[in-house]
């Protein structure tokens, strides 16, 4: 074990600490997964089942659902750390702190992120999107739900303790631009338009977000050390 | 000036005055484009909405980036006073970005027969306002006042970023949503009868904020400084007057 | 007198016009109004514990 010393030791600990401390409970992928399920379920029961109407509402539906259970399932990333001291070790530690915050993150992505992909595409029979649009919605979903996650763990390190309602108010509204670009991908296909270029923008907010998120989310962690 | 007995005191002596020139010059600008300023060809007597609706959606994003300001100085020099800048003009912006959605709404009733319409404008005003809601929610639910200016102060920062990004994004979202684009509050041609009682109103709302802003440091720097000495010496001084 | 009556009534658009700056006199109203009540509490509670 002669590599301690480098960043990337040290971001795979935490990486395998988070999966290793996730796949303990069998819960950590079905709850959001399920989540995200039982929401896409409110919209029919609420709106009826008339299938065109569903269809023209899938992107968006979808994309809403996607977007509560990112923010909702991350919003606990960080109290359990900061109840037992692991986060008084980030922040002791001398490595870059944002580059460890996005183990964490990433590794939470991992657990809850993957599942919501699949759960999307069996939303689309709940909806009847159209099978040519499972591509588009999978890409444009797997950077989005990433941002998502980057942002709710921002939201999540300004709120340690404080109710999960508080952490939606503050992320929602700033989270507002994802959504509309990850339903303009997905109904720019429907419309056989190129959405790649809205996908590379996507990709370019991420590029962006994850360095940025990332080094607010640890100014945010330091402020309750104060 | 940065320090709280001093912008008490400065802010105590300025307040007596402050408020008659606010209401003043808000007069001269609300009685001149109410009462006075021609009707509008297209809307007729309803746009005078605007004298009242413009001004509090100018201030409600100025107060936003104030507070980015502020919040910034707070961050970095750790400085009091800008926290406290923060707690008193986050609840000053929601208000103004309220009336401007209630004045934006009311506009629009008689103008184009509904009371919303989701409007690029519109819409980035409602997003302005949950903004500012999720700020005062974050700092009132933190009991440690510094943690509060400086969590608070972080999320305006990180906010006046985004909100850019919204913005453009919401227009954009519009030209999707939308091709027949009418803005709801689409401002009449304005002759200089119309501009100048406008322009007036928006100084006349940009004292009033002012002051109404001292008024409420003063509570929040007593309010924070109760135990100290010289808020002591200040409140036994107001006894005994 | 005329005049007056125009002006409250606006040919049936003055409705909505006074009762936007309604809202705007009451909101204004309540952000000087709550600082003051603050600042009254804490010179009561100040007099009250010197009495003491």
């Amino acid at each position: 074990m002669n590599n301690r010393n480098t960043l990337f030791f040290w971001f795979k600990l935490i990486l395998k600490r988070d999966l290793a401390l996730s796949f303990k409970k069998i819960a950590t992928f079905l709850i959001p997964l399920v989540f995200f399920l039982i929401v896409i379920s409110l919209f029919p029961l609420a709106l009826g089942t008339e299938n065109s109407f569903l269809s023209s509402l899938s992107p968006g539906v979808i994309w809403v659902a996607a977007l509560l259970a990112s923010l909702l399932a991350v919003e606990s990333i960080f109290n359990e750390d900061f109840r037992d001291g692991t986060l008084d070790h980030f922040l002791l530690s001398g490595e870059p702190i944002f580059i460890l915050v996005f183990a964490k993150v990433f590794a939470h992505w991992l657990v809850t992120g993957a599942p919501l992909l699949l759960a999307s595409i069996i939303s689309t029979f709940f909806l009847f999107l159209p099978g040519g649009l499972v591509l588009p919605l999978l890409v444009s979903l797997l950077i989005g739900t990433l941002l998502l996650s980057l942002l709710g763990a921002f939201g999540s390190a300004l709120t340690i303790g404080k109710t999960a309602i508080l952490s939606a108010v503050i992320v929602l509204p700033l989270s507002i631009p994802i959504l509309i670009l990850g339903v303009a991908i997905i109904t720019s296909a429907i419309n056989n338009q190129d959405y790649l270029s809205y996908l590379y923008f996507l990709g370019a907010m991420l590029a962006v977000g994850i360095p940025g998120l990332c080094l607010a989310t640890v100014e945010a962690i330091s402020i309750n050390y104060d | 000036m940065g320090s709280p007995p001093f912008f008490f005191e400065w802010a105590s002596r300025l307040l007596p005055w402050l408020f008659p020139i606010s209401f003043l010059i808000l007069m001269i600008g609300l009685v001149w484009g109410i009462g006075f300023a021609p009707s509008d060809y297209k809307q007729g007597e309803v746009y005078r909405i605007i004298f009242v609706h413009v001004p509090s959606a100018i201030l409600g994003q100025s107060i936003y980036l104030m507070m980015a300001i502020f919040g910034s100085i707070c961050l970095i020099w750790r400085a009091k006073l800008a926290g406290m800048f923060l707690r008193s003009a986050a609840p000053l912006g929601a208000s103004f970005t309220l009336i401007a959605l209630i004045s934006g709404a009311v506009w629009g009733k008689p103008t184009w027969g509904t009371w919303w319409v989701w409007d690029a404008r519109l819409t980035s005003t409602l997003i302005l306002f949950f903004l500012y809601v999720g700020i005062i929610g974050l700092y009132s639910s933190i009991d440690n006042k510094q943690r509060g200016d400086r969590a608070a102060s972080l999320i305006s920062v990180v906010g006046v970023i985004i909100v850019p990004i919204i913005k453009k994004s919401v227009d954009w979202w519009q030209t999707l949503h939308q091709p027949s684009t009418f803005s709801l509050t689409s401002s009449p041609t304005m002759t200089a009868d119309m501009y100048l009682p406008l322009l007036i109103c928006v100084i006349g709302f940009y004292f009033i904020f002012v002051s109404l802003l001292c008024n409420s440091l003063r509570a929040e720097i007593l309010t924070r400084e109760r135990n100290t000495g010289w808020v002591r010496k200040y409140l036994n001084n107001k006894v005994s007057e | 007198m005329e005049f007056i009556q125009d002006l409250l009534i606006m040919d049936g658009q003055g409705k909505y016009v006074w009762f936007v700056l309604l809202v705007f006199l009451i909101v204004i109203f309540l952000n000087y109004y709550l600082p003051y009540r603050t600042i009254r509490k804490i010179q009561e509670e100040n007099s009250q514990s010197s009495e003491e």
